[in-house]
């Protein structure tokens, strides 16, 4: 893998003689590279409505999608895709740097953005300069209306400290060395067909699957800033889902999913299928388990539970972005209703003192796991950085794109997306962990102060991606958010005694605050940022220990049982 | 949904996915689909509202698609699916759960289509029951709602049932193979679409070869087995231009054949597509139509779509009896709705028409009834209606046309519409009568409709019960017989009107084949018909886009881009 970091000025004409120089990897290549450049450079020479400034800024993304996916029921193909196509991005600011087109909600336009297309895989020069010229002119021109639709709101607003649009940044070039493929259908479906059939012969169940896919993407950045990169991405997951019903009633369903970069790095199908048959186990064990109306006290998210738990409340909390001006006042209103509370925060106390939460995707691995969250640059270009977030509970720092906001005037090189700026690989830091015996006496401990017999632990919460695995899906969740499915009551005598699945309910930022202890170990844990897409982020975190969580039973809508026997019930016993 | 829109016709550029392998599949799919059938039915028939019908359809889709244009190959996919739908009815044939409620019409049914896997016969059975049940217990939820609602309604006009007897059917078929040599769709991609690279004024040119093959298994509780397995390879080609005041025009070119060979006809495909270009020139620089009405002449294509929007939709059963329904055609039976020369056939069983290919062919509908040639309109006079298994009166059982595609539910739908023609004029004739009727009325022109894409008709009562289809070819034809493309023009009406005002058909048969989407989702159709005349007609100015032509020329063929010139220069 190659990096560069060139001058502004240097890089400026470095951007205009990339094709032909050795940055393609390809003559394919070449001639796409050539004929961004081409039509970029037209563009801003030459592209302008009558008193309408020319862009000021282009940049352009070509991504080309190979994948397959697959699944399987029972053993059983359900139903396979394979797709391949290359896709152009196009962004055009018109304006300047501290006043542009962006950061603004066009009302009855649509949302801000630039043009796209597809892009030929069997490209001629000819035809993706006509592809390119083509987006870049709906680009322009959406963008001019954007921007005089923007002068005319904040004519008619008093704010005058408004933040740039547009960070300044130095130039950055990257060339990724890594290649990655898909793996074929027909090896995709031999995994598939395998893990489904750990569901074989589990007449509890009343429905279950296996999914496999494999991605490759190759992408290609420059834009008018001299900023460059090209790179392969991939993804190969593994997800396997079961549901049935509690005795009563209530659905209950379980997934779990592996992700990988190359299907090469995927656990043994054997561990996979082992980890299906134990999911499906407890899913039926659970059928019977002990319902628990609601719960106030200590809760300990063990593991996976605590890495999911910060997918869900702590990662959009880690994104800065500028409030968007609007046309309606209203927008606007409810757009500072859903604002990032964290945004109000910086340099408050966010977590206890004794933890700190950093994010660093320049590291590849961590205790030899391979860390998924990695990246190098973003997809505005933008290189990635480690950032101190939170140090010793005080929030020193969010995560940015290249729209400034108030506190935050540079990239951290965390656009990636959908969405706000998103962490790469987040690690929580603790001064001191506890062993898992040592927490679980503090558990207890605590609840003896609550006055309450046990200890809720809590093992596993639903990761909504796994949700959507459902194939008779009507809401993912019957009530309130994604439940925790792994739940058990510690008892003194060291005793667990499993409850129905359970959701933390009305939780808020300062609740953080009560994380008391957590353990020495970290798992490594990994989100998707968007379903389907390669982007992730890896979360490092001990367990967390908090000294008081409500949680509520999760089981909504109690339905009837099957009205007469599952088909195989009988068979084989 | 009250109103009805039916969009018919429009020709669906992706029918996405592939396959370049081929899956088992248990030849004993039917034997274990009416198995389970038979256990559920019987289970079930201890419950205190036990079903009264029970029916399983399993749709297979393999495909493979290659898309493109200007020249170029932009994606590739393929891909397999299988979805079931069941019908589950409790209550009996006079009232049952899919009773229409007050308000609640024949408007759009779509489920979340349930994905199954038939590979072997665990995976089979489980998603039968787990989905039987959960589709018998919903059934009884609606039919609480329907008593609910009967008691608490008057009396509908129609007192036909909810539901027809129909005879159970055997039928299987071997299984279709996709063939889909991706390779040379590319090629012929290419092929097809760099003449459109060539023209300076086409600004967006799309090309699908999408191969389908459609089996689907059937069985229910009256005894019917039925498996049937289609091929549909299609062709769509699609361009736009711009006029210089920002319309956007588009054509679209489709072609359907049961193998890739009869679809990949070189000389044919290249003279459609010059056709195209040349239309397309011609009509960025073409007049602006006003609103007018007067008489016209729709060619063979024009008039088979016209037929289908105006005409086909309103002799669709359920719209007889569905109280938000127009029920244009309800007391018009053995009247007299068209002029006597004119019949209007419907024909799943026709597969060719002058060699070109049928899309509304099939063997049996989606409610496993065998598809019959239904006579609608006889020599002007109206006999029938399109049947599904939902009876009205006078027409207790099914005629075959109960159609759907996965995840809707059943309702009467068209298959292949033929007008025929008596004491037919040749074209020659049929024009000259038009410019008669140009001076009769006084017009400084009549107008000639060549081509259609599509369009759409409302049959409800809440809207006007009107149509409007969207002509891209239109000429203006003078009284001196001099001829003038025209563009921007919508036509428009009600259907009794224009009914009444069709005078004359021609010789000049051509086939209109497409999709047509309404309340049972998209389903294949075909429309065979002559040229007419109608003595009047209306037509309005078409919806536009208001967007200026890109403000820089095509770097393909700009002469002052330098990037170009040196570009070209290297090679």
């Amino acid at each position: 893998m190659s990096r560069f970091n060139l001058g502004v000025a240097t890089l400026i004409l470095a951007a205009a003689t990339l094709a032909g120089n050795g940055y393609a990897e390809s003559e394919e290549e070449d001639t796409l590279l050539r004929a961004l450049q081409d039509e970029m450079d037209r563009s801003l020479n030459d592209l302008s409505l009558d008193l309408e400034p020319p862009p000021y800024f282009v940049a352009y993304s070509v991504t080309e999608t190979k994948s397959t996916s697959t699944t399987y029921v029972l053993g059983a193909h359900n139903g396979s895709g394979e797709t391949r196509g290359r896709f152009l991005s196009v962004v055009v600011r018109v304006g300047s740097p501290e006043l542009d087109n962006t950061n603004f909600v066009n009302m009855g336009a649509g949302f801000i953005g630039g043009g796209s297309g597809r892009v030929p895989l069997t490209g001629s020069y000819d035809e993706l300069r006509r592809v390119i010229w083509l987006a870049t002119d709906v680009a322009y021109k959406r963008a001019v209306a954007d921007l005089a639709a923007k002068k005319s709101a904040l004519e008619q607003q008093t704010e005058s400290d408004r933040p740039n649009d547009f960070s300044e940044e130095e130039p950055y070039m990257y060339i990724g060395e890594d290649t990655y493929e898909t793996l074929g259908i027909e090896e995709l479906s031999a995994i598939a067909q395998e893990l489904s059939s750990a569901f074989r012969g589990m007449p509890d169940l009343h429905a279950s699957v296996a999914r496999l896919s494999s991605m490759a993407n190759k992408r290609l950045y420059l834009d008018s800033e001299g900023n460059f990169n090209r790179y392969e991405n991939g993804l190969c997951s593994a997800s396997m889902y079961a549901k049935t019903q509690t005795l009563d009633g209530a659905g209950i369903s379980d997934g779990i999913s592996y992700y990988g970069r190359s299907c090469e790095d995927l656990p043994p199908i054997a561990d996979m299928k082992d980890a299906g048959q134990e999911m499906a186990a407890r899913l039926v064990t659970s059928r019977s388990a002990e319902a628990l109306d609601n719960y106030n006290g200590p809760v300990l998210l063990a593991e996976r539970a605590a890495a999911e738990f910060l997918s869900q409340n702590l990662i959009r909390r880690l994104g800065a972005e500028p409030t968007r001006s609007s046309s309606n006042p209203n927008y606007a209103a409810r757009q500072r209703n859903f604002a990032n509370p964290f945004l109000d925060r910086v340099n408050a106390r966010v977590f206890p003192r004794f933890l700190s939460v950093v994010n660093d995707p320049t590291l590849t691995e961590f205790e030899g796991k391979a860390l998924l969250g990695h990246y190098v640059v973003d997809n505005q270009g933008m290189p990635s950085r480690r950032v101190e977030l939170i140090t010793n509970g005080m929030l020193r720092e969010l995560l940015t794109s290249r729209s400034p906001t108030k506190s935050f005037d540079k990239s951290t090189g965390s656009s990636r997306g959908f969405g706000s700026p998103s962490p790469g690989n987040l690690f929580i830091e603790a001064k001191e962990g506890m062993s898992e015996e040592e927490l679980n006496d503090e558990l207890l401990t605590l609840a003896d102060e609550y006055g309450l017999e046990y200890g809720l632990v809590l093992r596993k919460i639903m990761n909504p991606r796994d949700a959507q695995l459902d194939p008779f899906r009507s809401s993912p969740f019957q009530s309130g958010g994604p439940p925790a499915l792994d739940v058990v009551k510690l008892y003194p005598d060291g005793s667990e005694v499993p409850v129905l699945p359970m959701t933390v309910s009305n939780f808020v930022d300062s609740f953080f605050k009560d994380i008391i202890a957590v353990s020495e170990d970290r798992v490594t844990y990994d989100v998707p940022l968007a379903t389907g897409g390669l982007s992730f982020a890896t979360i490092v975190t001990p367990s967390l220990l908090f000294e008081d969580l409500s949680l509520r039973d999760a089981g909504g809508a109690k339905p009837k049982l099957p009205l007469f026997p599952h088909p195989m019930a009988g068979e084989g016993e | 949904m009250k109103n009805t829109l039916n969009r018919c016709l429009m020709p669906v550029i992706f029918g996405a996915s592939a396959l370049f392998m081929t899956y088992g599949v248990s030849a004993d799919t039917l034997t274990t689909m009416k198995e389970e059938l038979d256990r559920a039915f019987e289970s079930l028939q201890s419950q205190e509202v036990p079903p009264y019908f029970l029916s399983y359809e399993i749709t297979e889709d393999v495909t493979a698609t290659v898309v493109g244009g200007f020249g170029e190959v932009t994606s590739e996919s393929s891909g397999v699916s299988r979805y079931l739908d069941i019908d589950l009815r409790v209550g009996d044939y006079s009232l049952d759960n899919t009773h229409p409620r007050q308000g609640g019409g024949f408007g759009f049914n779509f489920e979340p289509p349930t994905p199954i896997a038939i590979e072997n016969e665990e995976a089979l059975k489980a998603t039968l029951w787990y989905r039987t049940d959960a589709k018998y217990k919903a059934a009884l939820t609606q039919f609480t709602n329907v008593q609910s609602d009967v008691q608490s309604t008057v009396e509908a006009d129609d007192q036909s049932g909810d539901f027809s007897p129909a005879p159970a059917s055997e039928y299987s078929m071997p299984k279709e193979e996709l063939v889909a040599d991706t390779t040379r769709w590319s090629e012929k991609i290419q092929q097809y679409t760099r003449p459109f690279a060539e023209s300076e004024f086409v600004q967006e040119n799309t090309a699908s070869i999408n191969g389908d093959i459609e089996t689907r298994w059937f069985v229910n509780s009256d005894g019917s087995k039925i498996m049937v397995s289609r091929p549909f390879y299609r062709m769509v080609i699609q361009a736009t231009t711009k006029a210089e005041d920002g319309m956007v025009l588009n054509l679209v070119k489709t072609f359907e054949a049961n193998t890739p060979e009869q679809l990949l006809d070189d000389e044919k495909v290249l003279l459609a597509v010059n056709t195209m270009i040349n239309n397309l020139e011609a009509l960025r620089v073409a007049p602006l139509v006003d609103p007018y009405t007067g008489p016209a002449i729709l060619s063979g294509r024009a008039s088979g779509v016209f037929f289908h929007e105006i005409l086909g939709h309103r002799l669709e059963g359920h719209r007889q009896k569905g109280v938000d329904e127009g029920q244009t055609f309800r007391k018009q039976i053995g009247q007299k709705v068209l002029p006597e020369t004119f019949s209007v056939i419907f024909d799943p069983n026709t597969s060719t028409y002058a060699g070109v290919e049928l899309s509304g062919t099939y063997m049996y509908d989606n409610e496993g009834v065998r598809g019959q040639r239904v006579v609608a309109i006889e020599n002007g006079i109206l006999k029938g209606f399109l049947m599904s298994r939902s009876p009205i009166e006078g027409y207790p059982v099914s005629n075959g046309h109960g159609r759907k595609n996965y995840g809707n539910s059943v309702v009467a739908r068209q298959s292949n519409l033929i007008v025929e023609v008596e004491n037919a004029y040749s074209p020659e004739e049929l024009e000259a009568l038009l410019l008669e009727r140009v001076r009769e009325q006084g017009k400084e022109f009549g107008l000639y409709f060549d081509d259609i894409t599509g369009g759409f008709t409302m049959t409800g009562r809440t809207m006007p019960n009107a149509f409007n289809v969207t002509p891209v070819m239109v000429y203006r034809i003078y009284s001196d017989g001099r001829k003038e493309l025209v563009r921007g023009v919508d036509l428009i009406g009600t259907p009794l009107t224009t009914f009444s005002r069709i005078e004359a058909g021609a010789t000049d048969f051509q086939v209109f084949n497409g999709m047509c989407g309404a309340e049972s989702g998209w389903v294949p159709v075909s429309a065979v018909s002559p040229s007419i005349l109608v003595s009047q007609i209306e037509v309005q100015k078409a919806d536009s886009s208001r967007n200026i032509p890109p403000i820089l020329p095509s770097p393909v063929s700009d002469p002052t881009d330098q990037s170009i010139r040196h570009h070209l220069g290297d090679h």
